[in-house]
């Protein structure tokens, strides 16, 4: 936010990254090498707008990915949180559910609706445990988030996790953007 | 492990803020004196308050965070520690207690060694090595040994003081204010406004000024553990644990990006002023000055 936006409250959301979204794929092999395991799935979280030419274009992305999901015989799963937050989940392989959430983003950037983007969550097995890899658009980059029993996080290894996977994504810096994602519809897939 | 000198500039910029602190109290009571406003009775409230801070403030603290006192024999590793940390610093050995927690941490507390503990929590445990969780306790095991809490506590008295005013005028002045009242005569308007004046100065200026003690008493206790356990860098690879858990936020991201657009600063804006705001000082410090206590130690 810049000095002047500040001083007069103007609000202006960060335009959506999408360059480091499809290194995800590329690195997979690498992640596997140590312990990630990527399991299938993958989720746009979003904050509806209340217009209605939000609702336009955000029909008119979930029909773009429908598309493609059902080309490549993807899951598609619409759900709302009780944070009213919009989750777009596919089910599938890797580079699929990539390029389809990928898809999805896009088209809703091209609307001028990116910055309704909350975050893209991409779950993992890492040693026995649920382990998300969280993309944040407005910064492009990617954090670990690895939540334990009772709503607990494990820090440890998200810290661990940040140095094994630094060679490959670009992992956040600033450990206070780390924002944990409790409760998301990827919770059991 | 050879002795370390001690750092006189750290004892003096000690010594100057307190001579600060002393020399604003000073004026604070004079004004009030002057003023004459009910002060016999403000000193016998804030004092009453402080005494029971003096005496329970262990206790309430401890209660406060949830830890238990560890019972002889519960864990003998860290009270084998603890005590030949105390040991090692010549005072009597703390009691211990636990925190359950993820969070890694620890404090000490009480008004003087006999009546003191020291807490860390189970993340603290977990996480650390053995060798940062002996600098971790050798730290306030120092806090302990240079009375840190009572110092703080006496240190902030004319502060509470100050604070007192400003927040009873704050409650009470639309209602005429202390002393003056609906009858009152306009001297008397005249002295509230001075004293509440006064009281605000003072409660800012204390504020950092007993801030800035705080630090200097963090740097002493930092001090303290690298000469107790003869090994900065073990403190040093602690306090970069703690603080590195202690930014990653737990608050959920689908509540905190809506917030974050009302602050002006982003959040991990670390400025020279957000130091004078803080009691600790800030971690580039820390290990900078435990570096420097290594090389001391290594020459």
């Amino acid at each position: 936010m810049s000095f002047f936006d500040a001083l007069f409250g103007r609000t202006r959301l960060k335009k959506p990254q999408f360059d480091p979204f499809f290194r995800l794929g590329t690195s997979l092999p690498d992640l596997e090498t140590k312990g990630l395991a990527f399991t299938g799935a993958g989720a746009v979280c979003l904050r509806p707008s209340e217009e209605q030419a939000f609702a336009d274009a955000l029909r008119q992305a979930e029909d773009v990915t429908r598309l493609y999901a059902d080309e490549h015989k993807l899951t598609l799963e619409l759900t709302d949180d009780e944070e009213r937050f919009h989750w777009i989940k596919l089910q599938g392989p890797a580079d699929d559910v990539i390029t389809g959430l990928h898809a999805l983003g896009d088209t809703l950037a091209d609307q001028g609706y990116g910055g309704a983007l909350l975050a893209a969550l991409f779950p993992f097995q890492d040693r026995g445990a649920r382990t998300f890899l969280v993309y944040n658009y407005k910064r492009g980059r990617f954090y670990p988030f690895r939540p334990s029993p009772g709503k607990d996080r494990d820090e440890a290894r998200e810290l661990q996790l940040q140095t094994l996977l630094s060679p490959f994504l670009p992992i956040e810096p600033e450990l206070e953007r780390w924002y944990p994602v409790w409760d998301n519809p990827l919770t059991d897939s | 492990m050879r002795r370390l000198r001690t750092d006189v500039g750290l004892n003096l910029r000690m010594l100057f803020s307190l001579l600060l602190l002393a020399a604003l109290y000073t004026l604070f009571v004079w004004v009030l004196l002057q003023a004459g406003v009910g002060f016999f009775g403000i000193v016998v409230f804030a004092g009453g308050l402080l005494l029971v801070q003096y005496y329970f403030s262990d206790q309430l603290i401890l209660a406060t965070m949830g830890a238990r006192i560890l019972r002889p024999g519960e864990d003998p590793e860290l009270e084998q520690m603890v005590a030949r940390l105390a040991q090692l610093a010549d005072i009597p050995t703390p009691k211990i207690a636990l925190v359950r927690t993820d969070m890694p941490n620890a404090f000490a507390t009480g008004r003087s060694p006999r009546h003191a503990a020291v807490a860390v929590t189970t993340g603290l445990l977990q996480r650390l090595t053995p060798g940062e969780v002996e600098a971790v306790l050798a730290h306030e095991i120092t806090h302990v040994h240079n009375r840190d809490m009572a110092l703080i506590t006496m240190a902030s008295f004319f502060a509470t003081i100050a604070s007192y005013i400003v927040q009873m005028a704050f409650w009470f002045m639309p209602l005429g204010g202390f002393g003056g009242g609906f009858g009152g005569n306009r001297r008397d308007g005249g002295n509230a406004a001075l004293v509440y004046l006064a009281s605000f100065i003072v409660w800012i200026i204390s504020f950092f000024l007993i801030r800035a003690f705080s630090r200097y008493r963090e740097y002493a206790a930092d001090r303290g553990s690298a000469i107790l356990t003869g090994q900065p860098a073990q403190l040093m690879s602690a306090l970069v644990k703690l603080n590195q858990f202690s930014r990653i936020p737990r608050k959920d991201l689908r509540h905190a990006e809506t917030l974050q657009a009302l602050f002006i600063m982003p959040a991990a804006t670390r400025s020279v002023l957000y130091e004078l705001f803080q009691t600790h000082p800030t971690l580039e410090h820390r290990l900078d000055h435990l570096r420097r206590l290594e090389q001391e130690i290594n020459r």
